[in-house]
């Protein structure tokens, strides 16, 4: 008999056993990015905004792109690889992207709410952003759920947003099959919270793993197999890959509780019934453009999740819809897929 | 079912399992009063009958391993990929159902009712 926590110390045993051999066999930083960037604003201890700009002439008047990242993974997946870098993608489009790195929350910061993030943190970066470019306005892609501070911010302060994509972001959590959505669920988040300050990213892990255990124990086999193959560029890719998924940062408690709650268990966004800054945001009154991007193999997030939003976005609204060929992580990871994610964005953004 | 339970699994003990799970520390000599028991029997409860739903796991993929396959080593079943695929694909199919969701949220809740209880109240 065994657990998925069982399958999680297995899994965990296999990927310490892979860094081992990724120290044997590598030297350099693993961590490191590939393209060229510039520091351009700490809000605090704790938040860095990087912008990234085309190293070739670009249009001056080209809206920047502020990428929105989930908390519960590190943005430096944006730029993990010389060949799987999304920021490199949009750069060779000649769009300026602007990334958000969250931090590491201390026990310090587990105060920190959807406010915090969606308000106060956002604002600042936005009117940051649209300075050093010098402009009016920016450009948001959201992922997965940086589609819901996207989507959130838009509703409150619409005159800073040009256009939004939005990629694999959950919309109604209440829509069948939404496994992890189901699981999350019934955990009492409150205790949660109260006993363990921030949340660990150990736990948002093993909750994602935990979906699909034994194909990680596929995968880590697969790893072991190329190194045995002399593959080492296949397994210094899929090192890298695995070390960022478990380079997991903690989530600050109040922001955990807040969005678990407010969106994953009362599904309040989809409802209508979702408050930010005392402020109701009300998807049927938002008039940015938006583009919505699926994938078709996404097993974390429902398309009907993500497709809900045709219904509550005004007629009025610009929207457009769009599926790939890939997996949730494929959008901004997979290296056939990357190309295809920064020019139809791209080419969105600088459409009519 | 017994070749099943051959597998050569590493197992960890039912307390290590969620302190992994949870990405928390237990505290290693907590108490032992009477409420502190009873949360642990309630968290044990819990946590027995979410192996109990896991199991299936194992038992509907070996048999329909076994059915595809004359002869089978079970001590090498851990690395078979056809079998983790077989595993991966019953246990998509339990994830959905209510009754796996619900002793899943139980397992952690009843955990964290006593982690709560005892934290920082070591012996």
């Amino acid at each position: 008999m065994y657990s998925v926590a069982s399958l999680m110390s297995y899994i965990r045993h296999g990927h310490a056993m892979c860094q081992d051999m990724a120290s044997s066999i590598f030297s350099n930083d693993i961590l490191s990015g590939f393209a060229s960037k510039k520091k351009m604003f700490a809000d605090d201890s704790l938040t860095t905004t990087y912008a990234f700009t085309p190293e070739k002439k670009f249009n001056k008047d080209t809206i920047p792109l502020l990428i929105l990242f989930p908390l519960i993974n590190k943005s430096t997946v944006l730029d993990l690889l010389p060949d799987r870098s999304l920021v490199k993608a949009f750069l060779k489009e000649q769009m300026p992207v602007a990334v958000i790195d969250w931090g590491e929350p201390t026990k310090a910061h587990k105060t920190l709410g959807l406010d915090d993030y969606i308000v106060n943190k956002l604002n600042s970066i936005i009117d940051k952003t649209c300075k050093y470019y010098k402009t009016k306005t920016v450009n948001l892609l959201g992922i997965s759920q940086g589609g819901n501070f996207a989507l959130c911010y838009a509703s409150l302060f619409p005159a800073k947003i040009n256009r939004m994509a939005l990629l694999g972001t959950p919309v109604d959590f209440y829509v069948q099959d939404f496994s992890l959505a189901a699981l999350v669920k019934q955990i009492n988040i409150e205790l949660l919270v109260n006993t363990l300050g921030n949340v660990p990213g150990n736990f948002i892990n093993s909750l994602l793993v935990s979906l699909k255990p034994y194909e990680w124990i596929s995968k880590q086999g697969e790893i072991v197999r190329m190194e045995n193959e002399t593959d080492y560029a296949g397994c210094y890719n899929s090192l890298k890959i695995k070390q960022w998924i478990f380079d997991t940062p903690d989530i600050p408690g109040k922001f955990f509780q807040e969005y678990t709650q407010k969106f994953i268990q009362e599904n309040q966004l989809a409802k209508g019934q979702l408050k930010i800054n005392n402020q109701l945001i009300s998807l049927n009154t938002l008039k940015t453009p938006t583009l919505n991007i699926l994938a078709q193999n996404d097993y974390l997030i429902p398309h009907a999740s993500s497709k809900i939003l045709a219904d509550l976005l005004p007629d009025t609204t610009p929207y457009q819809e769009h599926i790939f060929k890939t997996t949730h992580v494929g959008l901004y990871l997979s290296k056939r897929q990357i190309p295809q994610t920064a020019s139809y964005i791209t080419q969105w953004m600088a459409s009519d | 079912m017994d070749e099943a339970q051959q597998f050569d699994w590493e197992f960890t003990s039912a307390t290590d399992d969620l302190a992994q799970l949870l990405g928390v520390e237990v505290p290693k000599n907590p108490l032992k009063t009477q409420k502190a028991t009873k949360l642990w029997a309630q968290y044990q409860t819990a946590h027995m009958a979410y192996i109990a739903q896991l199991n299936t796991v194992n038992i509907k993929a070996w048999e329909q391993y076994k059915g595809e396959h004359s002869t089978v080593q079970p001590r090498a079943m851990s690395h078979n990929q056809e079998f983790l695929g077989l595993q991966q694909s019953v246990y998509d199919d339990l994830l959905k159902t209510p009754l796996y969701q619900a002793t899943f949220a139980k397992m952690i809740n009843t955990f964290l009712e006593w982690l709560n209880f005892v934290k920082d109240k070591e012996a």
